[in-house]
């Protein structure tokens, strides 16, 4: 059984079908932190093939004190954010993405929707208050909220990712929840404005 | 601390369940005393379970699936070349390769105009004024002192246009080193600048104004994940050509070096080059 850093030693040499080894285990992992940091798609899949062209063209920079997928974590945040200032990112954001969003939510709600109809609109329209409030994130609590409650790293795998202090990134989480919940307050209510009208 | 305020440090770790017994019963006698954390941490709870039951994992496309690699294999193989590059996108290689593509701009800059430049732009700074003679002990402690304070600079702003946060380790940068040397700087600009108080020194004084911006930019970042400063570093440093003045200055100087008017001590600084 070859360990990651055996595989990168073979990929360094030029083995590519090592580093295949390493991309089919990973590329997931990669796609579901894009796609949560890009909320789109096609991003999400031109962001993984740059990661893997930028992690094969680093791979002396890999050391192996982390675990290969926690170094492909810190790539893949900063091709998501130089993307988005590429990009401009939050300026189409609320248009182009959004729609995007919606349409893959409604793709996935079908199925749902023959079980369930008259709750599928009422989750759609949480969905999209969700994305709304996370946009009101830094860029930063995005970031650690994302990868420790989406992908649901450990907070020292998240700090190894990012070369953030521990107690950073603990703080960047617990302010972007505190955030998250003064917009979502709404739903915190719900349960009395129900019995107000009894 | 209040018995509230302990309890609202508590919250964070009580959302992912990683409290200790003792943390643990401290939390929850409190929380079944005190209505106002019980709700504050209940909402944030809720929050979290909110947001969590409604991520979904939104599957990539089905090429993702089979032709990742496919796909992959050839820019794994063609590595771009300089022409290449160039024609393709100009744009994206200046960004990953601002310094080299400062060192060249910069190089041919100075080849083409530099001896011009230097001879006028920076014609009076520093160098002996034939009318007085040698510069004066206390004016050649000055310059030794601009002109160590802006080599250090140089090498700091090098290291930070090198940096490629995408992929660099923060060890290859050394954030906080980098900081320590940025403060230093700092703390001796205002003395410096000071002391460059002749008409003849303003050049070299307003070049210190603005390494001291960049150098502020520096010691003010936050970490080496703040994409952005670092950016706003790079940009800054090419916006204001720091790279070009800091060349034209020391090419100055090495003019005045071979001015037959230069003191004795210069001239020995060249023999030993
Ligand atoms: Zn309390």
């Amino acid at each position: 059984m070859n360990t990651d850093l055996q595989l990168v030693e073979q990929a360094r040499k030029g083995n590519l079908s090592s580093f295949k080894i390493l991309v089919e285990q990973n590329k997931r992992l990669v796609y579901n932190l894009a796609f949560d940091l890009t909320k789109s798609r096609e991003d999400a899949e031109d962001v993984s093939q740059d990661v893997f062209v930028k992690a094969f063209r680093s791979l002396d920079k890999f050391r192996g004190d982390s675990k290969f997928s926690t170094w492909l974590y810190r790539i893949t945040v900063n091709t998501c954010l130089s993307m988005k200032r590429k990009k401009s990112y939050s300026t189409m954001q609320t248009e182009e993405d959004m729609n995007e969003v919606i349409a893959a939510n409604e793709k996935l709600s079908v199925k749902f929707q023959q079980v369930n109809p008259e709750r599928v609109t009422e989750s759609n329209f949480i969905k999209k208050n969700i994305d709304k409030a996370m946009q009101k994130l830094s860029e930063r609590e995005r970031t650690v909220f994302v990868m420790r409650n989406f992908n649901e790293l450990p907070f020292e795998e998240i700090v190894q990712a990012l070369k953030l202090k521990a107690g950073t990134v603990r703080s960047l989480n617990f302010r972007a929840i505190k955030k998250l919940q003064k917009e979502l307050s709404f739903y915190n209510q719900e349960p009395q404005a129900e019995g107000a009208n009894e | 601390m209040n018995s509230c305020e302990k309890c609202n440090l508590y919250f964070d770790k009580a959302l992912y369940n990683e409290l200790n017994s003792d943390e643990e019963k401290y939390f929850n006698d409190h929380l079944n005393s005190c209505d106002v954390c019980a709700k504050e941490y209940n909402e944030l709870k809720s929050t979290l379970t909110l947001i969590s039951e409604n991520h979904e994992r939104v599957e990539p496309g089905d090429i993702f699936q089979t032709n990742f690699w496919n796909n992959l294999a050839p820019k794994l193989e063609k590595r771009p070349s300089f022409i290449d590059t160039i024609i393709t996108s100009f744009n994206e290689w200046f960004a990953a390769n601002r310094s080299l593509t400062y060192q060249l701009a910069g190089g041919t800059a100075l080849i083409v105009i530099g001896i011009f430049l230097g001879r006028t732009f920076f014609s009076n700074d520093l160098q002996v004024n034939p009318t007085h003679g040698e510069l004066s002990q206390q004016q050649l402690a000055i310059q030794a002192s601009a002109e160590r304070y802006i080599d250090r600079s140089k090498v700091l702003l090098l290291g930070m246009m090198n940096f490629d946060p995408e992929t660099d380790d923060i060890e290859s940068i050394n954030l906080e080193q980098q900081q320590n040397i940025s403060r230093e700087l700092l703390a001796q600009a205002s003395e410096l600048k000071s002391d460059l108080n002749k008409p003849s020194t303003q050049q070299l004084k307003r070049l210190i104004n603005d390494l001291e911006v960049i150098l502020m930019q520096i010691a003010n970042l936050e970490t080496e994940f703040d994409l952005a400063g670092i950016d706003l570093i790079q940009s800054g440093i090419d916006r204001k050509g720091i790279f070009l003045k800091i060349n034209i200055q020391r090419m100055s100087r090495a003019n005045s070096n071979i001015n037959p008017a230069s003191g004795n001590q210069v001239k020995n600084e060249k023999n030993s080059i």
